[in-house]
Parts: structure tokens; C-alpha cells; sequence
């Protein structure tokens, strides 16, 4: 039986058959796009609440923008106020603990000198 | 004695040309249309594969040196299958060897001028494809059978 491994052996190098077989059975690397030029995207969740769902339609849309108009004049309404009453407090406050320091300072200095 | 090496040799070119015609009509069919695939019927189409290795796709070097090797080898065993078509008693083991030797001679001549060997039979049933191979591959087939047949033959008889 060694002629029939020489034969083999033969046709082995002398054929140049193609292994399409592979293609076929899909073991070769398919024409795939490269997985490091896809764009990752964040993994989808559910919201906290439905509630706070933004409205899909157009007016609705509008008039949440007319909301948030109202609330900014409102906020910075706030803002202005707490402004001027931090500003007369802070005024008040440093005067106090001006005061408050010198006397403090006084103190320790005669402490000192005792 | 120099007229059966004449024809061994003839048979030899005869099929060498047979092989180099098929591959240019269809090299040539492939490069002018722009098509991958000719449908013939539901288990054989035509279909252009350039080969670099050897049989079944083995040995696919991609380095010119290796690839140089191999094919220089196989030179070498075509100049053994001459001296054994010339050395064979039996005129038709040695007509089976010349047929041997011309389909590989075409094979090999691929390699150096188009540096890959075209290869465009491509028989299937369904999805299964069958190794798409070219006329020398068949050449080579039936002759090596044939060979191992004779020579299966020849020990039974002794």
C-alpha cells in the first residue's frame, strides 16, 4: 500500500485545487465591517418615572419652552433678592465680627502681657 | 524506441495546451466582462479562484521566497515524472504519466508568469461546495487513479 501514499503524495503537489469548501462552510473571515470603527452607544434605560418624560408633540414642546422662560425670570427674581439680602446681611456680619475680632485680639494680646 | 518517446512527448504538449486554452478563454472571459460568477446549472458554476499554494489550497505562502521554493520544487518533481515516463516498460503507464506531467507543466507555468494558478471549476450540491479546481487538476486526477489502479492490478496478478 506504500505506492498508493506516494500517488498521493504526487497529486498533492502537482493539483492546486482551491479550498472554496471553506468559504462555503463560512470558516474563513468573512467581509465584516471593522469592529473597532463601529460607534459605541450607550446601553438603554428605563427612566426613573414616566412622568418625567419630555411631551413629543411640537405645542406641547412650545409651550414647556414658554415654561421655562417664566421659570427663568422667576429663578433670576430669587437670585436678585437673596442678592440684596445677602449683601445687607454680609454687611452686617462684618461689622459685627470686625468688631466682635477686635475685641477678641484685644484680649489676647493683654493676656499675653499679664 | 524514439518514435513512443516522440508521441509520450506530443500527448506531454497536447495537454499542456488543452490546460493553457481553458485557462486563458476563461481568464480572459472574467477579466472583459466584470463578473465573479457564471451559473451553469444548480451544482457546477464557473468561478475565477487564484490558488498560491498547492493541492487543497495547502502551503499558501505569502512570502516570494517560500512560495519560490515550493514552486521550484515542484519543478523538480516534473523533472522526475520525464525520467519515469521515459523508464516505465508499459506505454500506457508512461501515456498516463506524460498526461501527468503536461497538466502540471500548465500548473506550473501559472505559477512563474501569473505568480498564482487561476482555478475556476467550482461543483456543489446546495451550500456544499466541492474544491474549485481547473482541467489540469482533472488531468492529474484521472491519471494518478489510473496509475494506482494499473499498479493495484498488476500485484494481484503476480
Amino acid at each position: 500500500m506504500k505506492f498508493i501514499f506516494k500517488y498521493l503524495a504526487l497529486f498533492f503537489l502537482l493539483s492546486s485545487c482551491t479550498n472554496s469548501l471553506k468559504q462555503a462552510l463560512g470558516m474563513t473571515k468573512a467581509d465584516s465591517p471593522d469592529e473597532f470603527l463601529v460607534e459605541k452607544r450607550n446601553p438603554l434605560t428605563v427612566p426613573p418615572s414616566y412622568d418625567l418624560l419630555p411631551p413629543d408633540s411640537s405645542t406641547a414642546s412650545a409651550a414647556v419652552v414658554g415654561d421655562l422662560t417664566t421659570e427663568k425670570k422667576s429663578i433670576q427674581d430669587i437670585l436678585n433678592k437673596n442678592l440684596k439680602n445677602d449683601s445687607a446681611s454680609n454687611a452686617n456680619s462684618y461689622n459685627a465680627s470686625t468688631n466682635n475680632s477686635q475685641n477678641s485680639a484685644e484680649k489676647s494680646v493683654l493676656n499675653n502681657l499679664k | 524506441m524514439k518514435k513512443i518517446r516522440i508521441y509520450l512527448f506530443s500527448s506531454c504538449l497536447l495537454f499542456f495546451i488543452i490546460d493553457r486554452i481553458s485557462k486563458s478563454l476563461i481568464i480572459y472571459k472574467f477579466s472583459n466582462a466584470q463578473i465573479s460568477e457564471i451559473k451553469i446549472n444548480s451544482f457546477f458554476n464557473l468561478i475565477l479562484v487564484w490558488n498560491r499554494g498547492v493541492g487543497f489550497g495547502f502551503l499558501p505562502f505569502d512570502s516570494n521566497t517560500s512560495y519560490l521554493f515550493v514552486s521550484l520544487f515542484i519543478a523538480l518533481v516534473n523533472a522526475f515524472l520525464i525520467y519515469w515516463m521515459l523508464k516505465k516498460s508499459k506505454i500506457v503507464e508512461s501515456f498516463l504519466i506524460s498526461m501527468i506531467l503536461g497538466s502540471s507543466i500548465g500548473n506550473l507555468f501559472d505559477r512563474f508568469y501569473y505568480g498564482l494558478v487561476p482555478d475556476f471549476i467550482d461543483l456543489y450540491y446546495k451550500n456544499l461546495h466541492w474544491f474549485t479546481f481547473n482541467v489540469a487538476d482533472i488531468f492529474i486526477t484521472i491519471g494518478i487513479v489510473c496509475l494506482i489502479l494499473s499498479d493495484i492490478l498488476i500485484k494481484k496478478k503476480i
